[in-house]
């Protein structure tokens, strides 16, 4: 969408709703509840004769188009920056240095924990396998049944994923097995 | 799971000794080894046996097959923080605060509410004179541009609250990182160390190596899945919501016995399977031979337990 600057700049100033119209938005609505958007309320009472409307506030110009407009203006104001973004951040030599210095030992800091992980993972690995060629050669029986793999793996429902703080109930140790043998699970 | 047929023991006749050269090429695309025969097992000094039928093998090496179980409660917190972490998150926030847009107090506090009202009364002065800088101050919707917004927030109009209200006001409070347990230094608790892995350790009645993975024996036409099933119940009980990471063995452990201990066999092969335990309470059921039972972390486990075994299974185990 691509629009003269001058333009955008005028419909995207922030509005503040002092021009609204006096019909509701909603329309027919028998009762409205006060707009926490407009700064008049406006109540419409549907009789006989027609439609009465009590209002409270100031009246204002324009119908009920240029209230809408206003709204929407009003919401795609926050989208652009305009009138918003702060100044941009200009770094003296020494402080670019500084804050190089600690982006690079940040960058060191995560690569040894990218490490230290990757070697644990490595030994675990290892371990495993070890494991099963130490069960092979003892029983090819008891080698076959370990190999057997869910397809596709299926995790538990309890399955929690670490969270800053712990729960407010942190452990169920009160926990029993339920009665039905279909939902058990016994390993 | 269907349990399968324990194939007859080896003897002589069904061992043929194979020369070095006549080992089974192994092409690429086989995924499963399952076709081994009999004559490559003879390449290890060791002839295996799977079950223990004293008569018919030969006076060859039997050892006791054995299913181990390392149990573990995963982590219920994030890792803890190092200071250079912290200081390093804290200057990233501070970076995005400053960056930040200005907070448009026209959506939310539209002008001429009685909220708008409130919310200026409580907001600081913006004038731009607490910055010493030649330029003259850039301010824009009360926030100077050249360094991070301050908003506050007013407080609660206690007047005019309901209900609903006062719920979304409420205040929330995180519960500690350090639990009663971690104060106590509850070995047996599962609330230690929430920010740890807890391995299951067991005691039994022994001068020596008592402390370790609790393990039982392969009986005929179990599988190792099996064995560990039996037991979970048989030593620590039914109440334990736990599940099996995978049929595969994690860790080995072989150990031999004193020919005068034990007539029967060389010595025991151990084969752990990792489960997870996520609710429930290890009660050490009688009958399992278990004298006490301890949770700890995998540096706390180096204390407990001698070094071999320790050697053993150190790798399977996860730091955090």
């Amino acid at each position: 969408m691509i629009l003269a600057q001058g333009f955008l700049r005028h419909i995207l100033r922030p509005r503040t709703p002092s021009l609204f119209a006096n019909s509701s938005v909603l329309g027919d609505a028998s009762v409205l509840a006060p707009s926490t958007f407009s700064q008049q309320t406006s109540i419409d009472v549907k009789t006989g004769n027609g439609t009465l409307m009590f209002t409270r506030g100031k009246r204002s110009r324009g119908g009920g188009e240029t209230q809408q407009k206003h709204k929407m203006v009003n919401m795609l104001s926050l989208i652009s920056p305009r009138q918003k973004q702060p100044r941009r951040i200009k770094l003296s030599y020494e402080d670019s240095l500084r804050h190089r210095t600690v982006h690079r030992a940040w960058q060191l800091v995560v690569r040894t924990k990218r490490e230290e992980r990757r070697l644990e993972l490595q030994k675990q690995y290892y371990k495993i396998k070890h494991a099963c060629d130490e069960l092979r050669k003892t029983s090819q029986v008891l080698y076959e049944s370990a190999m057997e793999k869910p397809s596709p793996i299926r995790f538990p429902m309890e399955y929690r994923i670490p969270t800053v703080t712990p729960p407010r109930r942190i452990w169920d140790a009160t926990w029993k097995p339920p009665a039905e043998e279909k939902k058990r699970r016994t390993v | 799971m269907a349990l399968r047929h324990v194939p007859r023991p080896l003897r002589s006749q069904d061992i043929r000794l194979v020369g070095p050269l006549a080992r089974p090429t192994c092409r690429q695309g086989h995924r499963s080894m399952g076709t081994a025969t009999a004559t490559a097992e003879t390449e290890s000094s060791v002839l295996p046996s799977t079950a223990v039928s004293v008569g018919d093998s030969p006076a060859s090496v039997a050892f006791k097959i054995m299913s181990g179980l390392i149990l573990c409660r995963q982590p219920i917190v994030t890792p803890e923080l190092t200071p250079f972490e912290r200081a390093y998150y804290n200057y990233q926030s501070e970076l995005q605060k400053r960056l930040m847009w200005t907070f448009p107090r026209w959506f939310y506090y539209p002008e001429g509410t009685l909220a708008e009202r409130q919310f200026s009364a409580v907001q600081p002065v913006v004038d731009g004179k607490d910055r010493a800088e030649f330029e003259k101050p850039d301010i824009v919707f009360n926030r100077d541009r050249r360094s991070k917004q301050e908003v506050v927030l007013p407080e609660r109009d206690v007047e005019r609250e309901t209900e609903e209200s006062a719920k979304i006001y409420a205040k929330i409070e995180p519960r500690s990182r350090i639990t009663e347990a971690d104060t106590k230094d509850d070995f047996r608790s599962l609330e230690r160390k929430l920010d740890r892995t807890l391995y299951l350790l067991v005691k039994k009645d022994r001068r020596e190596n008592a402390w370790k993975f609790p393990a039982a024996e392969v009986l005929d036409g179990e599988t190792l899945t099996g064995t560990a099933a039996r037991l979970l119940l048989e030593t620590g009980g039914p109440n334990m919501n736990t599940w099996l990471v995978s049929n595969t063995p994690a860790a080995y452990h072989r150990y031999d016995y004193k020919p005068e201990d034990n007539e029967k066999y060389e010595g025991a092969k151990i084969f752990y399977l990792k489960s997870r335990i996520f609710a429930g309470t290890f009660i050490p059921q009688k009958g399992s031979g278990i004298v006490d039972y301890a949770w700890l972390t995998k540096d706390e486990i180096q204390h407990y337990v001698h070094r071999g075994y320790w050697a053993s299974m150190a790798n399977a185990l996860s730091r955090q």
